[in-house]
């Protein structure tokens, strides 16, 4: 919580000005009152009231006064509030930046989200607003009751128990609705989930003839919120009630007694009207603090989740030179680009997923040359995609070394790396916004012509030119609006653009039909002459060129060697290989 | 020029051409109607509580002038009892009004929410493909939210604030007439003002919340693609992007705030002069023939005028509520009023059990009515025949398959399932004896069997994983910490996509259909799995009628019928044997193609 304050540290001036002018706010508040005090004794209670105009003034110039100071308070503390809101915005987008894979893995985008806008949120309200005003409220309770005993001090007792059991119901009345809230907002996060996976899921919903009951979970779901809500406005509906009649109460009160003290000559009609204002702003002050006292506590769960994400361990980044061992032995050079060949070496390696209950892969061992192609066959499951991400340092492996060019990735530049690398993964997730700007992804400043250069080798040119709006044609969410095999095309051609020295594509090309396959092919083939190039492939057709194949299962590597020395060896890849031929074979056999 | 103000930055309503207010209000308050009673209930409460606390300065005047300031205790007592009783009373009314508003105000929520999501579900293929998810889910919460706080709430405080202001003049006007006049002065400036800065306030903050919601959508999109974002290195220019979307919220929430810096201050010293003024003419006795200033209507007066400030705020926001509401409503009825483009004919018939014939009758269809996708296509399956739909990406196989399931209407011919045309029978007895594995597998936020159960939630485990082992996903299943209670994540992220087809397979397997349309189910599957996936179709589909689109020769090839389709024609039709008689054909060349890819 404390750690919360180092945010507004770099704005310290601001702050200060801020709470000065809260101060001379809450000074004025309590002067109005006195002021119609005065008229009351000495001008209507005198009957002189050609004495009125110069309180009249008094009273026009402190209004015009805290109309400024208000002014200026409400401007300062939105500039405050907005540029924490940055800072701290800044602080997690940057982390999550550099977070890895592992942490997405485990997240949702949507728990996320929240931390990055309602905890946020929450931390700028308390550190702009919260902060000052309780500190303001303090010194109103503190001015009034000073003005308040000065005034009389019966009527101050007769004050103090509603103004103190108010201020302490409203704490309450906020303090008991921090549960039912915490929960009703789950139940609403409930009912958004089954309305966004419903409406996402539409498809399935309809196919399965499943609206009825579609519809019956999200009244239930509805409903659970509706009861939550009941429950909870209930529940304020009586505090507030409660809350709410004690000002008149109080004001009663002080008029019975603060009456029959007038008339019995012991104060004067003045003081008993300037306290029954006094005690409105006494009893405002004590409310506000007490809803604001409660609002510290929600704050310092936001904050606790904030920094959770903040203090997330960055377990994979560029070394640093001081305190890893590995680079502490050779520190990372930045290499010009053609002063890397491609080489990739696995050594040992093993690599388990957090919550999985066995490894993936098992004492890899694989030397891939640079200049070389490797195809990558295997089962569902079998470990394929873990095995390539571990080249990008996309997870590290739990045992084992990982080398590109003959050093191991964990003492190389992350960024250097991972640029050498053009990584096409078997989700491809494009973005909504141009199909330029897709393909660009990887460098923004390309040229029309190196991206319809690429385009054309990933043989999505033709289908893009068909688009009523050609390069410049929006795609939605997801990629939304393109096929299977056109999203595939688009990502395979934006990580052509980086002329990556590492080609590696996921089974890319499924959704691609065979034709259009062997063009790519080609297309790939004749850009990444000299360079590496990976692939991992369902189909044997596309993984028998390659210069080397491994075969994986239950991450571990069971056969490996050339095309010709697999079919030859009679073993897994073989028997897919008759599968896959057998067919064909016989097929043409008929012909 | 105050008054050209008023009327120009209003640019809510105009963005769609909504149909005439008159009638979208009349539309908007039939949700009420169920609740009428109530709710007419509900602001007579409002009505009476807001009348009792308006006599409160009332009657502090008269204890302070007529018995405290002269010193007379006659009659103090019962007045001050009375003062009091009055409070209790209302105390009670104000917690029975907010008891009452907040149920109906629920309820109205619940079913309007209901009425949308029934209406939504039923709308066709069309609506879904056109519309993103995001947009329909803000009529659900946003939208729904606007309308039933105008409804409820906003209502309530328009029959507050009008009361109140009645009764707080008609007290004024009993106190004085004449300092009831002089202190109204002040109040046409204030409500121009309101009208003025309310629209100009409401539009900066509406820009606020567009930025906002903008810079959200970057955000998440951020989020969810952090793998492709890490994977080209393009984290500094993104966090260049963040940067200029969050310079665009705070920009904008800086100009409302600086508008708003001064609107408050500035109503806060119109209240101050309008005292001020009231008190300098009454101590003056400015044509008051008499009447001094007296302390209790310096009280009163300064209670009254605080008292009728705020209403006259609230309602010259009324003007800026009515246009937000409109516009919500108009989109949500406009939600409403767009009608599925596949509907069951009023008489039509719940298909009996299908045995399994399939016709295509010179079926045509167009998406959009230009480009024909789908040309005369004529095919007759026999019950239990297994049919490969063959052709190109865009050659219109999906589409066959999609209108079978009726997801969508030919533009011409018919397609018969045993005699009966598809659009003479419901949806959904249709539908329910078709299992479709779609071309993008969709796993819900739901367990893993309550996934492979979606088809027929009421089967048992037993089924359920008998199911997942035909469709080769048990294993993998087994492999989690939770097995089949294991949560799938947001569209079952955390699965491979050919995991993700062979859940969808297994929930196929599961609703035990009569007919099965499986498209592109296996693309991202090994071919091992993919064969012993066929092995089980094999015995699971004797008797039942099978239409598998595919690229794989392995599958084709056992098909009793093969369709070549070509921009929406077809191209040839037969078997594998009487296909490849013809060498020249499409297929001969498919074919070949595959098996020299082979060697």
């Amino acid at each position: 919580m404390y750690r919360l304050f180092t945010f507004l540290k770099p704005h310290k001036t601001l702050l200060i000005q801020l709470i000065i002018v809260n101060f001379l706010l809450s000074a004025m508040l309590t002067v109005a009152p006195l002021v119609i005090k005065a008229i009351v004794d000495n001008v209507i209670g005198k009957q002189q009231f050609d004495r009125l105009a110069p309180y009249l003034g008094l009273l026009l110039l402190v209004t015009f006064l805290r109309a400024s100071a208000t002014y200026f308070y409400s401007y300062g503390q939105n500039k405050l509030g907005q540029l924490v809101m940055t800072d701290v915005r800044l602080a997690l987008y940057r982390k999550l930046l550099a977070l890895p894979f592992s942490f997405y893995d485990k997240e949702q985008t949507g728990r996320l989200m929240n931390r990055v806008s309602s905890d946020v949120e929450s931390t700028r309200i308390f550190l702009s607003q919260i902060l000052i005003e309780s500190m303001s409220h303090f010194l109103t309770i503190f001015f009034a009751a000073f003005a308040f005993l000065e005034q009389d001090r019966y009527l101050t007792l007769i004050a103090i128990v509603p103004v103190i059991f108010s201020g302490v119901a409203m704490y309450y009345a906020h303090h008991h609705l921090t549960e039912p809230w915490t929960l009703q907002h789950e139940r609403m996060a409930q009912m958004s989930a089954t309305l966004q996976d419903n409406l996402a899921g539409i498809k399935v919903v309809k196919a399965f003839a499943q609206e009825d009951q579609a519809q019956g979970r999200f009244q239930d779901v509805q409903v659970a919120v509706r009861s939550g809500s009941l429950s909870i406005t209930d529940l304020w509906s009586k505090r507030w009630a409660l809350i709410g009649s004690i000002p008149r109460f109080m004001q009663l009160a002080l008029i019975l007694v603060g009456g029959q003290r007038v008339m019995r000559g012991e104060i004067s009609l003045g003081t008993l009207v300037a306290v029954l204002s006094l005690s409105l702003l006494l009893l405002g002050a004590v409310n506000a603090l007490g809803t604001q006292l409660n609002s510290v506590s929600q704050t310092a769960t936001a904050a606790v989740r904030i920094f959770e994400l903040l203090d997330e361990p960055l377990t994979i980044q560029s070394p640093l030179p001081s305190s890893d061992p590995v680079a502490a032995q050779s520190l990372p050079i930045a290499r010009r680009v053609d002063e890397w060949r491609g080489e990739i070496e696995y050594k040992d390696v093993s690599f388990i997923y957090p919550t999985a209950k066995a490894k993936t892969l098992i004492d890899i061992n694989l030397h891939i040359p640079a200049g070389s192609s490797l195809a990558v066959v295997g089962a569902t499951g079998s470990g394929k995609s873990t095995l390539i991400h571990l080249i990008g340092r996309f997870y590290d492996p739990t045992s084992g070394h990982m080398q590109v060019d003959g050093r191991d990735v964990r003492s190389l530049n992350l960024p250097e790396l991972r640029r050498q690398i053009g990584m096409v993964a078997q989700d491809t997730l494009l973005f909504s916004a141009s199909i330029f700007d897709n393909i660009a992804f990887g460098r923004p400043d390309a040229s029309q012509a190196e991206v319809e250069r690429v385009a054309k080798l990933a043989q999505a040119h033709e289908f893009i030119t068909q688009m009523p709006d050609g390069y410049q044609t929006l795609i939605g969410e997801r990629g939304a609006g393109l096929s299977g095999g056109q999203r595939q095309r688009v990502a395979i051609a934006r990580a052509m653009l980086l002329d990556p020295r590492i080609l590696i594509l996921d089974d890319s090309m499924s959704a691609v039909d065979a034709e259009t396959e062997k063009l790519l092919q080609a297309a790939i083939a004749s850009v990444m002459k000299g360079r590496t190039t990976i692939l991992v492939a369902h189909r044997l057709a596309t993984a028998q060129h390659a210069d080397h194949i491994i075969v994986l299962r239950d991450g571990q590597i069971v056969e490996q060697g050339t095309h010709a020395e697999l079919d030859a060896a009679g073993g897994h890849y073989h028997h897919v290989l008759e599968m896959q031929q057998m067919s064909a074979r016989e097929a043409v056999a008929s012909v | 020029m105050l008054l050209r103000g008023i009327v120009k930055p209003i640019t809510i309503a105009d963005v769609d051409a909504a149909p005439p207010m008159r009638q979208t209000l009349a539309r908007l308050f039939s949700y009420l109607r169920p609740y009428r009673r109530r709710m007419i209930f509900t602001l007579s409460i409002y009505v009476l509580c807001v009348t009792i606390s308006q006599l409160y300065p009332f009657i502090d005047r008269k204890l302070i002038d007529e018995h405290i300031a002269i010193n007379n205790p006659n009659g103090f007592y019962p007045l001050l009892a009375l003062a009091t009783a009055a409070h209790a009373f209302n105390w009670f009314g104000v917690l029975i009004r907010s008891l009452l508003i907040q149920r109906i105000s629920l309820g109205i929520l619940v079913d309007l929410r209901r009425q949308l999501f029934h209406h939504v579900v039923e709308l066709s293929f069309t609506f879904h493909e056109r519309e993103p998810v995001g947009k329909t889910m803000t009529r659900f919460i946003g939208d729904a939210n606007t309308i039933n706080d105008f409804l409820t709430n906003q209502m309530a405080s328009v029959v507050n604030d009008v009361m109140s202001g009645i009764v707080v003049i008609a007290l004024m006007f009993a106190i004085n007439p004449v300092l009831t006049v002089i202190s109204l002065f002040m109040l046409p400036i204030l409500t121009l003002l309101g009208l003025y800065m309310r629209p100009r306030l409401y539009n900066g903050w509406e820009r606020v919340r567009e930025n906002s919601t903008r810079f959200n959508i970057f955000l998440a999109e951020n989020i969810a693609g952090m793998r492709v974002i890490q994977a080209f290195t393009r984290e500094n220019t993104n966090l260049e992007r963040f940067n200029q979307a969050n310079n665009r919220v705070v920009v904008e929430w800086m100009k409302v705030i600086i508008l708003q810096a001064w609107f408050s201050p500035l109503v806060e010293l119109t209240r101050s002069l309008a005292l001020v003024v009231v008190l300098y003419v009454a101590a003056n006795q400015l044509g008051l023939g008499g009447t001094a200033l007296t302390v209790g209507t310096l009280v009163a007066f300064m209670a009254y005028i605080n008292n009728l400030w705020s209403p006259i705020s609230t309602l010259t926001n009324m003007y800026v509520v009515m246009q937000a509401t409109l516009a919500s409503a108009g989109k949500v009825f406009q939600l409403l009023d767009a009608r599925p483009t596949v509907t069951d004919k009023p008489n039509a018939i719940t298909m009996p059990r299908v045995k399994g014939e399939i016709v295509f009758d010179h079926v045509d269809f167009t998406y959009d009515n230009t480009r024909p996708v789908l040309n005369d296509v004529n095919f007759t399956i026999q019950p239990g025949q297994l049919v490969a739909l063959v052709g190109q990406t865009g050659s219109g196989k999906t589409t066959i398959a999609s209108l079978l399931c009726r997801f969508y209407d030919v533009t011409g011919g018919r397609i018969l399932v045993d005699g009966h045309d598809v659009r003479d029978v419901t949806q959904r007895s249709l539908r329910a004896q078709i299992g479709v594995v779609l071309q993008e597998p969709f796993i819900f936020t739901d367990t893993i069997a309550n996934n492979i159960r979606y088809g027929r939630p009421d089967a048992s485990m037993e089924e359920v994983i008998a199911a997942a082992k035909l469709a080769n996903c048990h294993d993998f299943i087994m492999k989690l910490t939770d097995g089949y209670d294991a949560l799938a994540q947001e569209r079952g992220a955390q699965f491979s996509i050919g995991q993700r087809q062979l859940l969808s397979i297994a929930r196929a397997i599961l609703s035990d259909p009569r007919i099965l349309v499986l498209d592109e189910a296996t693309s991202a599957v090994d071919t091992e799995t993919e064969v012993l996936i066929q092995d089980a179709f094999a015995s699971l589909m004797t008797n039942r009628t099978a239409i598998v689109v595919a690229h794989r020769l392995s599958t084709i090839r056992k098909a009793d019928q093969i369709v070549v389709l070509k921009a929406g024609r077809i191209l040839e039709l037969g078997n594998h044997a009487t296909l490849v008689q013809n060498p020249d054909g499409y297929y001969s060349a498919l074919v070949r193609a595959q098996a020299s890819a082979g060697h």
